[in-house]
C-alpha cells in the first residue's frame, strides 16, 4: 500500500470533521491502517482554519455539530481550491435530505453507525 | 219636543176639521194646496230634523244644513202666504177669521217641524206672519188690529222661544260632538295601548324564546345570590324544573368554585362584588345538580345595572366536552413531546452505537493482522464497554421519564430533578452552541408532587429558553446562554427555581397570555402552545406557581414551590 499523498500535518489527504473525537478517532485509525493520511478535526471552524491553505482531497463530515454545523461547513469547503470531495456522515436521514436541499454536492453519504468496510469502498472509489 | 209635536198635530187636525165644517166648498178647494204644503212640511221637517241631529260632523256641516233649510222655508212660505192673501176670498168675518187662524196655525206647524234650525224658524215665521199682520192692519177693523197685534206678539215670543230651544239643541249637539270626539280619541288610545301590549307581549315571548333556546343555564339572582328565575337551559342542565331551581342559593346549592369551596359566604363575596367590578370574568366551577351529580362548568355573573340591589344574571355553561377535549389535547401534547424526545433519543443513542461499531470493526482488523496487538484490542474493548454504559444511562433515564402520572404525589428533591433535566438537555444545548449554566445547591430541597411531571416542566422551560436564544442569535453571534438556578427561601418556606435566558424576552402584550392554552409566539408547526399551560397546571397541582418576567437580556421564568419538611 503506497501513500498516495504527502504526509505532512497541513497537507493530509483526508480530514475527518466530527465533534465526537471518539468517532473521528476510530475512522482515522481505520483509514491510517489502510495507508491513507488522515487527520481529525473536532469543529467546522477549526477545520476550515487548518485546511484553507492546503485543502485535503477528501473530507468526511459529520452533519450535526455544535457551532458550525456540517451543512454550513460543507458550503464553505466548496469555496476552497482545489475543491475537496465531501462524504457526509449522519445518523439522521433528514439531515442528509437537508444537505441536498442546500445544494451541497457530495461524493457520498454514510449513515451512522458506519460500517468501516463501506467507508473503505467510498474512499477507494475516490482515490481509484 | 215630542209633546209639542203631538200638540201641534192635534191642533192641525182640529183646524182641518173646523175648516171643512165652516168654509164653503169653493174656499176649501182654494186652500187645499196649503194643506198639502203643511203635510209636506210636517213630513219633510222631521226627516230634516232627524238628519241634522244625527249629523256627526262639524258645526260647518250643521250650518250648511241650516242655510239650506232657511232658504227653502223662506221661499216656500213667502210664496204660499202671499199667494193666499192675494187669492183667498174673505166674504165675511168668520171666513176671514178662519183663514187667519188657519194661517197662524201654519206657524205652529213650522215651529214644530223646523224647530232645530233657528234661522229657518225665524225666516219661516217672518215669511208667514208679516204678510198676515199686514193684511189685518189693512182691513182696519178694531178686532183685526187686535189680532194683528196678537200675531206680532206671538211671532216675537215664538222667535225668542225658538232661540232658547235652539241654544239647548246646539249645546246638546256640542256635547254630543265632544262626547263622540272624546270617545273616538279614547278608542284610538285603546287601540294604541292594545297594539303596544301586543307588541310587548310579542317581544317578551321573543326574549323568552331566545332565553330558552340558549343551551346555557341563565339565572337571575337577588343580591344574596338566591335564584329568582331560571331559563329552560337551566332546567335541562340541572335536570329539574325551572320552578324547583328558584329559591335555591346559586353558590351554596348549584355551583362550587372548587370542590372544597362550597361555602356561600366566601363564594358570594367573591362572586357578587358590591363595589368596583360589576361583572365576573368566567371562571371554572363545578356545578352540582339537585340529584347529587355534578358537571364541569364555567360561570359568569353580571349585574344588570350598577348598584347594590341590582339583579344579577348568572350564566352557567356546561364545559364538560371542552374539558374532555382539553384533556385529550394535553395527552396529544404529551405524545408530541414524547415524539420529539424520541428523535433526540435516537440521535443520542446513535453516537455511542457508531463508536461501538467502528471500534469493534477496528479490533477485528487488528485481530486479523499477522501480529495482533493485544493491548490495542483490549483498549478497543474498554472503549466499547464505556459506550455501552453511555447507552444504558440514556435508556435508564428514558425509563424514569416514561413513568408518567403514576401514583400519588410524593416528596422529592427538587435539586436532583433540576439536575436531571439539565443533564438531559445539556448535549442538545452544546450542539446549539448554548452555554448552559446551573447554580444548584448541594443540599436537597424537598417539594411535593410528581417528579416526572416536574421534570417535564423544567425541560419545557429549557427548550423554550433554547428556542428564544437561537431566535435572537441565529448566526451563532451574541451570547447564547441559559441559566438555571435553585434557591431556598427559608423565611417563606419556599423553593424557587429560576430559568433565565439571553433571548429577546417576552413582549409586554404577550406576558399576560403566555400561560394560556394554545398561545404561542413560535411559528406554525413549531409549538403547540400547550407547553407553558401544562407547566402551569403541573406547578399549581404541586401547590406552587409559575411566573414570567423580563430581565434585561431576556426572559426569567420563576417557579415557586412550597418547601416540604421531610422526616428522615
Amino acid at each position: 500500500m503506497t501513500d498516495p499523498a504527502s504526509n505532512s500535518r497541513t497537507g493530509s489527504t483526508i480530514v475527518v470533521i466530527d465533534d465526537d473525537p471518539l468517532q473521528a478517532g476510530e475512522i482515522c485509525e481505520f483509514l491510517n491502517r489502510l495507508g491513507y493520511d488522515c487527520r481529525v478535526e473536532t469543529s467546522g471552524f477549526a477545520a476550515l482554519r487548518h485546511i484553507t491553505e492546503n485543502p485535503p482531497a477528501l473530507v468526511l463530515l459529520d452533519i450535526r455539530m455544535p457551532g458550525l454545523n456540517g451543512i454550513e461547513t460543507a458550503r464553505r469547503l466548496a469555496h476552497l481550491k482545489p475543491r475537496p470531495s465531501i462524504i457526509l456522515m449522519s445518523g439522521h436521514a433528514d439531515m442528509v435530505a437537508e444537505a441536498h436541499r442546500a445544494g451541497i454536492n457530495v461524493h457520498g453519504v454514510l449513515e451512522k453507525p458506519i460500517p468501516l468496510r463501506l467507508l473503505a469502498s467510498f474512499v477507494r472509489r475516490k482515490f481509484g | 219636543m215630542t209633546r209639542f209635536n203631538w200638540l201641534s198635530r192635534l191642533l192641525l187636525a182640529a183646524l182641518f176639521a173646523t175648516t171643512l165644517v165652516t168654509l164653503k166648498a169653493a174656499t176649501v178647494a182654494t186652500i187645499a194646496p196649503w194643506f198639502a204644503v203643511i203635510i209636506i212640511l210636517s213630513v219633510v221637517g222631521p226627516l230634516l230634523n232627524k238628519r241634522i241631529s244625527e249629523e256627526q260632523g262639524s258645526r260647518d256641516t250643521l250650518a250648511r244644513w241650516e242655510k239650506a233649510c232657511a232658504a227653502f222655508s223662506t221661499v216656500v212660505y213667502l210664496v204660499w202666504t202671499s199667494a193666499a192673501y192675494v187669492y183667498i176670498p174673505a166674504d165675511d168675518d168668520l171666513s176671514e177669521l178662519t183663514i187667519l187662524v188657519f194661517l197662524f196655525a201654519l206657524n205652529i206647524a213650522a215651529f214644530s217641524t223646523l224647530l232645530p234650525s233657528r234661522p229657518t224658524m225665524v225666516a219661516s215665521l217672518l215669511a208667514l206672519n208679516a204678510p198676515l199682520a199686514l193684511r189685518l192692519v189693512l182691513i182696519g177693523k178694531p178686532l183685526y188690529l187686535v189680532l194683528a197685534g196678537a200675531i206680532v206678539v206671538a211671532t216675537v215670543s215664538l222667535i225668542r222661544a225658538s232661540g232658547a230651544a235652539y241654544r239647548r239643541l246646539v249645546d246638546n249637539m256640542d256635547l254630543s260632538f265632544e262626547k263622540s270626539a272624546l270617545a273616538e280619541r279614547l278608542s284610538h288610545s285603546n287601540d294604541l295601548i292594545r297594539a303596544a301590549n301586543t307588541d310587548l307581549a310579542g317581544r317578551e315571548a321573543h326574549l323568552t324564546a331566545v332565553m330558552n333556546a340558549v343551551s346555557d343555564a341563565i339565572f337571575t339572582l337577588d343580591r344574596r345570590g338566591i335564584v329568582v328565575s331560571a331559563n329552560r337551559g337551566a332546567s335541562r342542565l340541572y335536570g329539574c324544573t325551572s320552578e324547583s331551581l328558584a329559591g335555591r342559593s346559586l353558590f351554596a346549592d348549584l355551583v362550587a368554585i372548587s370542590p372544597d369551596a362550597r361555602s356561600p359566604s366566601v363564594s358570594a363575596s367573591v362572586l357578587l362584588p358590591e363595589n368596583g367590578m360589576d361583572s365576573l370574568i368566567p371562571r371554572d366551577v363545578v356545578a352540582h345538580r339537585p340529584d347529587g351529580s355534578s358537571f364541569e362548568a364555567d360561570l359568569t355573573v353580571n349585574k344588570l345595572r350598577p348598584g347594590a340591589d341590582a339583579v344579577r344574571v348568572a350564566v352557567v355553561r356546561d364545559i364538560t366536552k371542552q374539558k374532555d377535549m382539553q384533556r385529550q389535547l394535553l395527552q396529544t401534547a404529551k405524545l408530541a413531546t414524547l415524539g420529539q424526545m424520541a428523535a433526540d433519543v435516537a440521535h443520542e443513542l446513535n453516537q455511542p452505537l457508531n463508536v461501538i461499531r467502528m471500534a469493534i470493526e477496528n479490533a477485528l482488523i487488528i485481530g486479523e493482522s499477522p501480529e495482533p496487538d493485544a493491548e490495542l484490542v483490549r483498549s478497543k474493548l474498554h472503549l466499547v464497554i464505556g459506550q455501552i454504559d453511555r447507552v444504558a444511562e440514556i435508556i435508564r433515564h428514558l425509563r424514569v421519564f416514561s413513568r408518567m402520572d403514576r401514583g400519588d404525589a410524593v416528596a422529592f428533591d427538587a435539586v436532583q430533578v433540576v439536575r436531571q433535566a439539565v443533564d438531559l438537555v445539556r448535549s442538545q444545548f452544546g450542539l446549539d452552541g448554548i452555554v448552559l449554566e446551573d447554580r444548584l445547591p448541594r443540599a436537597a430541597l424537598s417539594v411535593e408532587g410528581h417528579p416526572n411531571r416536574f421534570e417535564q416542566v423544567l425541560i419545557n422551560l429549557l427548550r423554550n429558553a433554547r428556542d428564544a436564544v437561537i431566535d435572537r442569535h441565529p448566526a451563532m453571534s451574541g451570547v447564547r446562554r441559559v441559566r438555571v438556578s435553585v434557591e431556598s427561601v427559608s423565611a417563606a418556606k419556599q423553593v424557587h427555581i429560576l430559568v433565565s435566558d439571553t433571548g429577546s424576552g417576552i413582549a409586554p402584550d404577550d406576558i399576560e397570555r403566555i400561560f394560556d392554552p394554545f398561545f404561542t409566539t413560535k411559528e406554525a408547526g413549531r409549538g403547540t402552545g400547550l407547553g407553558l399551560s401544562i407547566a402551569q397546571s403541573i406547578v399549581s397541582t404541586m401547590g406552587g406557581r409559575i411566573s414570567a418576567t423580563n430581565d434585561g437580556d431576556g426572559a426569567v421564568f420563576r417557579i415557586v414551590l412550597p418547601h416540604v419538611e421531610t422526616v428522615s
